[in-house]
């Protein structure tokens, strides 16, 4: 009892861990309309019901694709960022801008690039470039690494 | 076993080597008499070889070879060959990458006496089991400052004049054990025979080319059959002109590097045919491209098409330079790209796009995956 006490008090008084709250912010990259599309995309379409079925991958019901968020998923970010840092880095300097999702127990990074140069007058420019889409299963395994 | 005279000899860079084939290496093997003695008969083959024909029993593997040897006893200038090759787990990488490993020897004579292109893992202790294998010197395409072996690594044997001595080049690796078979056979070599006029297992008078050709993990390049798919704009005769000159263009038989993807319109000309108007991309890459295409000038825009130069599992090198699995699907760039070329051209869907790779060619419209049609490979 009163070493329960002694506890309690010690976390009273111990000042509450202090995260800024734009780190905590950052840990979660940011999504995109394109990365959410695409993320939605290949986890309910027809179109990748083949390569889903390659990796094991369930189909998922497309309003079931949620972003992860600081607020929610602030772990899960952390790790999904470990992994790009650990087993995928970038070897070709070109800008990256990892997007993180969930669903159906699985984790989508989309990794699109950086979109630059400007459109000519009337015209309208494309990239072709070959985007990455990684799932990894609960415990931060690559499961896919589709080129996309 | 004769010893291989251990002279470095420098030879100039072959026309195959491109910018992102690094491993510039000497060779220590040089041959003399690279006739049918140089591959030992099935029967005194060593499994320490750690070879396995392909045809027969051999067990199958990702790994191999296409080699083409000079036989100038023989009836023919050279004979090829497809060799499985095995690996030790350990020297399997973890994801599976794969690097192309090249072999060149030449005669005496200056003329190819042997010519490998193989797909090896792309680790170190692979890299130095083939350098074992084909005698070249142990830290040939070993990265001095650690790490993954590159992409292509191009070892260069010659022989010098006073080169008295021959070498045979299927050799023993070193008196190990045979190391068993990779578990994962990620190709069929089986599928690249009669490719390009080089039968798998036969004679010819041409060492073949050096620069991408006979590659072991590739397809076969079938003549491109007329395109009857019932899409009028597929099966149009200069549509599919159209298509094989990119095709041609994208470099399928090249490298990962080397293979680029090319793209044009698909345009309806004013009198009701139809066309392909190239885009004749710059500064296109592995990873794909980026930019703004020429207006079309013949006609109405009514698609645009591009190619993958890819085989549907192949490993292919992402924009960040790692290896992820082509999949054959349009990809999600290029549905983006349809959806947002649509709306210019009065498509609110997405502009149709087409998409040529080496197994089929695919219609498609942004993300309207039921429009999604996919076709055998015709008219390139």
């Amino acid at each position: 009892m009163t070493i329960t006490l002694l506890t309690m008090l010690v976390g009273l008084l111990a000042p509450a861990p202090s995260v800024p709250g734009d780190l905590q912010a950052s840990v979660c990259p940011a999504e995109t309309e394109h990365s959410r599309r695409a993320v939605t995309f290949f986890a309910s379409s027809r179109s990748f019901a083949r390569t889903r079925a390659l990796h094991g991958l369930p189909t998922t019901d497309s309003a079931s694709v949620r972003p992860l968020t600081a607020e929610r998923d602030a772990d899960a970010c952390r790790q999904l960022r470990q992994f790009l840092v650990q087993y995928r880095p970038s070897k070709s300097g070109i800008g990256t801008f990892p997007a993180f999702y969930t669903a159906s127990g699985y984790y989508y990074i989309y990794v699109d690039l950086e979109r630059k140069g400007t459109t000519p007058e009337g015209r309208v420019s494309v990239d072709l470039r070959r985007r990455t889409l990684y799932v990894l299963d609960r415990d931060f395994k690559e499961v896919a690494a589709i080129a996309s | 076993m004769l010893n291989c005279p251990t002279r470095d000899i420098r030879v100039p860079l072959l026309r195959c080597l491109t910018a992102t084939a690094l491993a510039l290496v000497t060779a220590a093997c040089a041959e003399s008499a690279m006739g049918p003695e140089a591959v030992p008969p099935e029967s005194q083959r060593s499994n320490k070889q750690a070879v396995a024909r392909a045809h027969g029993k051999a067990t199958t593997s990702p790994y191999a070879c296409f080699a083409s040897f000079a036989t100038p006893s023989g009836p023919h200038a050279y004979r090829y060959r497809y060799f499985y090759l095995h690996f030790p787990k350990e020297a399997i990488a973890p994801d599976g990458a794969t690097t192309r490993y090249r072999f060149r020897a030449n005669t005496h004579k200056g003329e190819v006496g042997v010519l490998a292109n193989c797909i090896v893992p792309r680790t170190i202790p692979a890299v130095r089991q083939m350098n074992r294998f084909f005698k070249a010197p142990p830290h040939t395409g070993i990265p001095a400052e650690g790490g993954q072996p590159d992409g292509e690594i191009i070892v260069l044997g010659g022989c010098s004049e006073d080169v008295t001595e021959g070498c045979v080049i299927v050799g023993d690796p070193g008196g190990s054990e045979p190391p068993p078979p990779s578990e994962e056979p990620k190709c069929d070599i089986n599928t690249t025979q009669n490719c390009d006029n080089y039968p798998g297992t036969g004679d010819g008078g041409d060492p073949g080319g050096s620069s991408g050709g006979n590659d072991p993990c590739s397809s076969c390049e079938p003549p491109p059959a007329p395109c009857s798919t019932g899409d009028q704009t597929i099966d149009d005769p200069a549509v599919q002109a159209g298509y094989k000159e990119l095709w041609a263009a994208s470099n399928p038989n090249g490298n990962l590097y080397q293979r680029v993807e090319a793209a044009g319109w698909v345009v309806r000309t004013p009198n009701g045919t139809f066309a392909i108007e190239s885009w004749n991309i710059q500064g296109a890459n592995y990873c794909g491209w980026s930019g703004t295409p020429p207006a079309a000038t013949q006609g109405t825009v009514v698609g645009f098409v591009h190619t993958h130069p890819y085989a549907v599992g192949e490993n292919v090198l992402n924009c960040e330079g790692q290896v992820v699995t082509y999949t054959g699907e349009p990809s999600l760039a290029d549905r983006q790209t349809s959806a947002q070329l649509g709306p210019s051209y009065g498509y609110g869907s997405g502009l149709p796009g087409y998409i040529l790779d080496k197994n089929g060619l695919t219609k498609f419209v942004g993300y309207t995956e039921v429009v999604d049609q996919r076709y055998s490979r015709c008219g390139y």
